[in-house]
């Protein structure tokens, strides 16, 4: 096979250059504990209630702690900043902090920062970026120094995962003394890792010297990540052959496999919590359009074969759901969905039926790959569906889909890596912006299995929205997303389901 | 991918007319002249009967055969003679069709623009005073603009076609033509056969373009390659930006775009059509050397 | 001198003008600010308030006249996406697009100085015809593509050089390559066609004549006659670049001007695109202000006829 012959010259080449070091461009790596990563996503600021898009959940990670820690393999949560927590009742959770924590600038942390970072999300106006993780909480309050309740405003079965998931710990002398602007460029929080520079395309991360141990994160290895933003895959894929990167992610399935044959990486393909769907303007957000009647979503289901898009075009474990929301995450019954098989004959049947046998022009919105973008837009084609695709980074392309921009879109959600369908179907389909199609059954459902204790009675409602859903066919419920890795073969890196990197857990062999 | 020449750098020939007959001798024998011809005769021939010589539909997808590499490749699959691209599309059909998009683009964005140029350059050019002045000034802002990026902005707020990519070279690619009709105009002018039709009473239009715009013909006609061969680059250029012609089309540019994440391991995905898009650019730039050597009397 | 010093300043303010009522259009007629500050979750109510308060509903002269107000001290409004002021962000990332332009201008001059005059001094030769074909290739090579195979060879498979960002020197090898081949080709012609008329003038014949070496006559006389409109090119070339960078840095990741610009058109982002076009053209202008004015100076001949 030629490709294996191309793959050979430039392991050759790649095997050559290492040896005679004539590679002056990876900043450093193993001699100084420093690392060099690649990430395809610019940062407006680094405050993680603000930066919530995929890259930003990552640098939160690795910045700030949280309460708890949610082990990505074993699913229990761990201790983090608090050391053990109680359920008071329904609607109270008591944490125990831990002593001698201190945050990056030496202040150390009470029960004063959760209470005030929590309370100060908590209120709309301060402008947290998903209100789903924050809009649950009525207030927090200290008990005594180490002691904190959070009180939510309704039985709030998720609480846990959102604590564990998404809300970092601030100083809030800190943060009231600069203000949240200033805040976000010059971050501080008690995480293994703070931020010594930001801008310029480059976030330099180093090791804080008095992290605290015993938590569930480790005190790093690696002193320095040199957190390099380069928004182009091929440049990103070129620098990590060159060795002018240690590590990247997002890398095409295809090209993994080709980067196997690179003898200086490593690669992986790793399953995430992340699905993919094509989301439908069903309440005719971008005006009276043709996907407002079921029959044309239903056709358009039936026009695209997702089994051969996910044979082809995902690789590793990529699978093909029926459901809107991740087989794994709890809720989540994949029996309950209505399923379309591949069939454009039943998909023009319908177009003809619902008066579009000629059929229509739609706005198709998508990034991350555009392969399979245009795999979909070909599907499209076939059955007379003209989809005008436009292709852009990942939060200019959701934007569009929330601003109600484009008809269709081929985009994924990650659940902010959480296990419960309440961050899967609960934020895509709970009136938000998010959610292009507005039925207020789903609504309630979806209300209550975010609501109610009881894990039974919550499968049950999220399985009656699934049926909802899937037989209104807001969705094409298209694949999970296998994440590609590739990254130098002397790191000791695990890609973990919850696509959070944790680079304090890597380190050089 | 701006303007090559500056208003400082134009040079009009003196005489550039040339008896038609020996114009065509010269050309061919004109070494360059018949190389570039004979190139540009074949992309358009292609261009124009793509449908016939495409051995595929563009736009038939087949996943399963995809990244299928050209035949210089000991497992190539016969059918599909330069492989296939990311999905299972055949390469050939697309470039084949590519040359179609370039071409119309090419034509039809120099054309428009050599329109909007020569009316402005002809009127600046025999009217002098202040609507020269004030058309010169037109002219110095146009140069002034960065052509790509106001491309690009462009494109970003109408959003982006085929057809929007056309009309925004088209009104972007015209101050060549202007300046040197004006100047061209300006010479031609002052000589006598324009003096006495003005004095014999024909009309204006008459003038400018019986008596003028024949015999500025040759200056133009370079221009016109240097601006078909801008436009070509330029949509390209969009296109790879994402800002130019869209999915599913087969534009050059476009597949350059698609393709960068493959080529490392399937190089052919970029060499080929970058390949037809230097050679197109080539033999375009070629022909208007060769007409600047054939019209300007000797010179170079 | 005078009055052409005069009118063709005149020249550059009017165009400046125009230059900033098109721009003015771009941000403010062709793409509502209001929508744009509102932000993407806005209500219809949100963005009537914004244009009430910002002033989005007085007249567009009044607005433009702002407008101009503001350019003039340095103002040239906020991101929508950043909100922080455009010509903050600007500065913050000139000084790599113009390191770039710079050092591709020095290699395309490179280049084309001594081959320009080499093709002039054997004329129609094999070197001139190679030196001829070389302007043609580079002009028809598209840059982007010539990017693309550099990273493949040289970042790649040879490892030699380094493949994205700005933090060494070496950063800037291919991406001056890339540009400087685009800028090479005009300037390689013009020195060929300079040189060709000063060899052919008077003065270089009478000193040929008076035995002056051919390589003295070439380099001490000829070239440096013939390098002035060469100076003036090379000024509209630097301003040229500058929105070539627009490709170069995209695919380099060079965190300048151009990779700005390309950001905030996939984000709407109007500001920032609008003064980065108001930015490249006033530095354009000036550099051709100078260019003629500098040709005007060193050549008396030029002070009257040109306008």
């Amino acid at each position: 096979m030629k490709i294996r012959q191309y793959s050979r010259i430039i392991g050759l080449c790649a095997a050559l250059a290492a040896g005679t070091a004539l590679s002056s461009t990876a900043l450093a790596g193993p001699e100084d504990q420093s690392i060099t990563i690649g990430m395809g996503e610019d940062f407006p600021t680094l405050d993680g209630y603000i930066n919530t898009a995929r890259d930003g959940v990552v640098m939160t990670m690795q910045v700030y702690d949280n309460l708890i820690y949610r082990n990505p393999k074993t699913f229990e949560y761990e201790p983090l900043l608090a050391t053990s927590w109680d359920r008071i009742d329904d609607r109270t959770i008591e944490f125990k902090l831990r002593e001698g924590v201190t945050f990056h600038d030496g202040s150390p942390l009470t029960a004063e920062d959760v209470v005030f970072t929590f309370n100060y999300w908590a209120d709309p106006a301060n402008g947290a970026r998903v209100q789903g993780s924050v809009s649950w909480i009525e207030k927090a309050e200290a008990v005594d120094d180490y002691t904190v309740r959070v009180i939510s405003k309704a039985p709030a079965p998720a609480a846990m995962e959102f604590i564990a998931g998404s809300l970092p710990v601030y100083p809030s002398d800190y943060f009231q003394q600069v203000g949240p602007e200033e805040f976000g460029k010059k971050p501080i929080g008690a995480g293994p890792y703070k931020v010594e520079s930001f801008g310029d395309g480059l976030v330099k991360l180093v090791a804080y010297e008095g992290y605290y141990e015993g938590g569930a994160k480790r005190t790093p290895s690696i002193k320095t990540v040199n957190w390099r933003i380069i928004p182009d895959t091929a440049t990103r894929i070129a620098e990590v052959i060159g060795g002018g990167l240690d590590w990247v992610w997002n890398v095409p399935s295809d090209q993994v496999e080709q980067l196997k044959a690179v003898p200086t990486l490593e690669v992986a393909l790793s399953s995430t919590l992340r699905i993919a769907m094509v989301a439908l303007d069903a309440a005719g957000r971008t005006g009276d359009n043709p996907l407002t009647d079921v029959r044309v979503r239903r056709a358009v289901n039936h026009a695209i074969d997702r089994d051969t898009i996910v044979a082809n075009l995902v690789g590793g474990d990529g699978e093909v759901i029926n459901a809107p929301c991740h087989p794994v995450q709890f809720g989540c019954d994949q029996s309950a969905a209505v399923v379309y098989d591949y069939d454009p004959e039943k998909a023009k049947a319908l177009l003809a039926e619902a008066g579009y046998a000629d059929g229509f022009t739609v706005k198709l919105g998508s990034y991350r790959d555009r392969a399979r973008a245009e795999a979909v837009q070909s599907y499209l084609a076939a059955v007379g569906i003209k989809a005008e695709l436009e292709m852009l980074q990942a939060s200019p392309s959701f934007s569009g889909w929330r601003e109600g921009k484009v008809g269709m879109w081929y985009g994924d959600w990650g659940s902010q890596s959480l296990a419960d369908s309440s961050a899967s179907i609960g934020a895509m389909f709970d009136g938000s912006s998010n959610d292009g199609s507005r039925n207020e059954t789903v609504l309630e459902l979806v209300k209550g299995g975010a609501s109610v204790m009881d894990p039974e009675e919550r499968k049950k409602k999220y399985a009656e929205a699934i049926n909802i859903i899937t037989d209104q066919a807001y969705w094409v419920p298209m694949h999970t997303i296998v994440m590609g890795y590739a990254y130098t073969n002397t790191l000791n890196f695990e890609p973990t389901l919850d696509e959070l990197p944790r680079f304090y857990d890597a380190s050089w062999k | 991918m701006t303007s090559q020449a500056s208003v400082s750098t134009v040079e009009v020939a003196e005489e550039p007319i040339v008896k038609r007959l020996g114009f065509w001798q010269k050309a061919l024998a004109h070494r360059t002249f018949v190389f570039s011809g004979i190139i540009l005769l074949a992309i358009t021939l292609v261009a124009i009967f793509a449908p016939l010589i495409a051995p595929f539909d563009p736009y038939f997808q087949d996943i399963a055969s995809r990244l299928k590499p050209p035949f210089w490749h000991d497992t190539t699959v016969a059918e599909h003679l330069l492989g296939t691209d990311q999905l299972g599309r055949d390469y050939l059909s697309r470039l084949i069709y590519g040359a179609r998009i370039s071409m119309a683009i090419a034509v039809a964005a120099t054309l428009m623009s050599a329109i909007i140029g020569i009316t402005l350059g002809l009127v600046a050019g025999y009217f002098g005073g202040w609507i020269d002045t004030a058309i010169s000034t037109v002219i110095t802002t146009r140069l002034s603009m960065p052509i790509i990026l106001i491309a690009l902005a462009v494109v970003a707020i109408v959003g982006p076609s085929l057809t929007v990519v056309i009309v925004v070279l088209g009104l972007l690619l015209w101050d060549q033509f202007a300046v040197v009709t004006r100047v061209a105009t300006q010479q031609v002018c002052a000589r006598d056969y324009v003096t006495a039709a003005r004095v014999l009473g024909s009309s204006l239009p008459h003038i400018l373009f019986k008596e003028i715009l024949p015999n500025i013909r040759a200056p133009l006609m370079v221009v016109a390659t240097v601006e078909m061969a801008q436009a070509v680059l330029l949509e390209a250029a969009l296109s790879f930006l994402g800002l130019g012609v869209q999915a599913p089309l087969p534009s050059w540019g476009l597949m350059l775009s698609e393709a960068k994440t493959s080529m490392f391991f399937s190089p052919w995905l970029i060499v080929l059509p970058g390949s037809c898009l230097f050679v197109l650019a080539l033999a375009i730039n070629l022909m208007g050397d060769a007409m600047r050597d054939l019209t300007a009397g000797g010179r170079g | 001198m005078l009055t052409y010093l005069v009118r063709r300043a005149t020249m550059a303010v009017v165009v400046m003008m125009i230059v900033s009522v098109i721009c003015f259009v771009l941000s403010n007629v062709a793409y509502d600010p209001a929508v744009g500050i509102a932000g993407a979750q806005a209500t219809d109510e949100d963005v009537a308030l914004i244009r009430k308060t910002y002033g989005f509903d007085r007249p567009l002269v009044v607005r433009f006249v702002e407008y101009l107000g503001n350019i003039a001290t340095g103002d040239l409004g906020t991101s929508y996406l950043s909100k922080r002021p455009v010509i903050e962000m600007i500065l913050e990332r000139l000084p790599v697009t113009a390191l770039l332009a710079v050092l591709s201008m020095a290699l395309a001059l490179l280049i084309a100085l001594p081959l320009g005059s080499a093709a002039a001094l054997w004329p129609n030769t094999i070197i001139d015809r190679f030196v001829q074909l070389l302007a043609v290739a580079g002009q028809a090579i598209p840059n982007f593509w010539a990017g693309l195979l550099l990273i493949v060879v040289f970042g790649v498979q040879l490892r030699w050089l380094p493949i994205s960002g700005s933090t060494t020197y070496a950063h800037f090898v291919m991406p001056a390559i890339t540009l400087g081949t685009f800028a090479m080709p005009p300037l390689m012609r013009l020195v060929r066609a300079g040189m060709i008329e000063v060899l052919a003038s008077d003065y270089i014949r009478t000193a040929r004549a008076m035995g002056i070496r051919p390589f003295q006559l070439t380099f001490k006389y000829a070239l440096k006659n013939a390098v002035l409109p060469v100076i003036s090119l090379s000024a509209v070339q630097l301003g040229f670049m500058l929105g070539g960078s627009i490709v170069v840095e995209s695919i380099f990741a060079l965190n300048g001007v151009g990779y700005l610009a390309w950001q905030s058109m996939t984000r709407s982002d109007m500001p920032v695109i609008q003064a980065i076009v108001l930015m490249i053209s006033m530095i354009y202008i000036v550099l051709t202000l100078l260019a003629d004015l500098l040709n005007a100076y060193m050549d008396p001949r030029l002070r009257g006829s040109r306008k």
